[in-house]
């Protein structure tokens, strides 16, 4: 048989569904209504997919520079005055309070030097001043300042620029009268800070002199002996010792008679302030930017741990489907 | 179409292709008959999910008939496992009584459910390869190889009854 001659001997066998099937089947039809179409798994993931998509994009759109998002305009300005200044010292800067204000003073009370013992007085002031010539002014001031309290500028150290200025002066004022000077001279400027060093001479100056004593008595026993070659030597060394210690605590007595006061007198350097960004007026809908930005995040997130699973989904997919259609060949095969 | 008048006039116009692809598949007529009430059953519950994009009303109902089949199958096969185990005898398949050449019918029962299948789908029911081979998830060149198989097998069986 060939093989038209065997299809077409196979194609005559058409068997007809029996009677009672098709009444069956009539039956099925008529009798029972198919139930309600439920939502199936599909669609709504797809629409979850959808969606998803959209909040990434809309995410992308928002947060890709340049889009959307307000830039803040800078605009660079001078802070000249209102620096802060140190706890406890801090007083309006010149712009507020010009110089040379008699209310601009110390303001601490500093320690007085003792008018009964000999001290080692220093003293340091920082004032600040509006600008240069300001500070220029205030220098020259300081000078008179200290002579006429009887002082002298032991140092004097001016730079002046066109709106800043630096000086740095050392000046000796009797020690009398330094409790005057520095309250003149912070009355020059702003005072931004303040030191004050005391050092106690007087117990080193009475310890000379003890020793002083001393020697002079023995240099009295020695003048009083017979007056031989090494009696004579002595006299001498002890003579010459005396002035020495005489000649030192003079000179002590003298440095403590004078205070040091130093004087730096500055003016702010101008500072940039940390730009503000401008408060724009937004519509009512600019929070919507931010809802699809974390919308976007979640998204984000979402694919980035919902793909490798999907793709794990697939793959498990696959391979339960070709081990059910190798089964059903098995099957097949066999029946 | 997919209402309860779409699923009624479906099931009137193509009873006749499921019973013979089930008659053919099975090669058991009052077996057929059984299954192809159930694929009808089932068809009824699964109406909502016929797609008409996806495929025609026919292929769909062969597809349901397939699975019930396969199921029917996988039972059958559970059942002579337990019965193998208990010696019992194999029941007798119901003659076709379709109009075959006895030759024909022998050489018929000679092939698998599988080639038997593929020739109902392509032979008999007159299914193009593509929507044959869709139907039994493989490619359409793989579907007309074993459809090629089938046919030598049946062409060897009957030259050597002759």
């Amino acid at each position: 048989m060939s093989r038209p001659e065997l299809l077409g001997a196979l194609r005559q066998a058409t068997p007809a569904a029996p009677a009672a099937l098709r009444e069956r089947v009539r039956e099925l039809a008529t009798a029972a209504s198919p139930p309600p179409r439920r939502l199936g798994w599909r669609r709504p993931l797809a629409g979850f997919a959808l969606a998803a998509l959209a909040a990434a994009a809309a995410a992308a759109l928002v947060l890709l520079p340049g889009s959307g998002r307000p830039r803040s305009e800078v605009a660079p300005t001078i802070v000249g005055a209102r620096a802060p200044l140190p706890r406890n010292l801090a007083t309006p800067f010149a712009g507020a309070r010009p110089a040379f204000s008699p209310a601009a003073s110390s303001a601490l009370p500093l320690p007085a030097p003792s008018p009964n013992r000999a001290q080692s007085y220093g003293a340091s002031l920082r004032l600040r001043l509006a600008d240069g010539s300001a500070v220029a002014a205030a220098a020259r001031r300081a000078v008179q300042i200290a002579e006429a309290l009887g002082g002298f500028p032991q140092s004097v150290n001016v730079s002046v620029g066109a709106r800043t200025g630096s000086a740095k002066i050392v000046l000796r004022v009797p020690r009398s009268r330094v409790g005057e000077a520095i309250n003149r001279l912070s009355s020059l400027g702003s005072v931004v800070g303040e030191h004050v060093s005391i050092t106690d001479l007087q117990a080193g100056v009475d310890a000379t002199g003890r020793r002083i004593v001393r020697l002079e008595r023995r240099l009295a026993a020695a003048l009083h002996a017979p007056q031989t070659a090494a009696n004579q030597k002595l006299v001498a060394a002890l003579s010459s010792q005396i002035e020495g210690l005489q000649r030192a605590r003079a000179a002590t007595l003298r440095s403590a008679r004078d205070a040091t006061v130093g004087l730096a007198l500055g003016t702010p350097a101008p500072k940039r302030v940390r730009p503000r960004p401008r408060v724009v007026h937004r519509g009512p809908f600019h929070a919507l930017g931010g809802i699809f930005r974390r919308a976007g995040i979640v998204a984000v997130y979402a694919l980035a741990i919902g793909t490798p699973l999907a793709v794990l989904a697939y793959l498990g997919f696959l391979l339960t489907s070709r081990i059910r259609r190798r089964r059903e060949e098995r099957l097949l095969s066999r029946s | 179409m997919s209402s309860v008048n779409g699923y009624a006039q479906a099931a009137e116009r193509h009873l006749d292709d499921v019973y013979r692809y089930l008659v053919w598949f099975t090669g058991d007529r009052l077996l057929a008959e059984d299954l192809a009430g159930e694929t009808f059953e089932r068809a009824l519950r699964l109406w909502h999910r016929y797609d008409p994009r996806r495929g025609s009303e026919r292929t769909w109902l062969c597809q349901v008939a397939r699975t019930v089949a396969l199921d029917h199958f996988r039972s059958e096969r559970r059942r002579r496992r337990r019965e193998e185990l208990a010696f019992l005898p194999e029941p007798a398949r119901e003659p076709r009584d379709d109009g075959l050449s006895p030759e024909l019918e022998t050489a018929l029962r000679g092939l698998s459910a599988g080639e038997r299948e593929v020739v109902a789908l392509r032979v008999i029911l007159d299914l193009d390869a593509a929507s044959a081979a869709a139907m039994l998830g493989i490619s359409p060149s793989n579907c007309t190889t074993r459809l090629s198989r089938a046919l030598d097998k049946l062409e060897e069986a009957l030259r050597v009854a002759a």
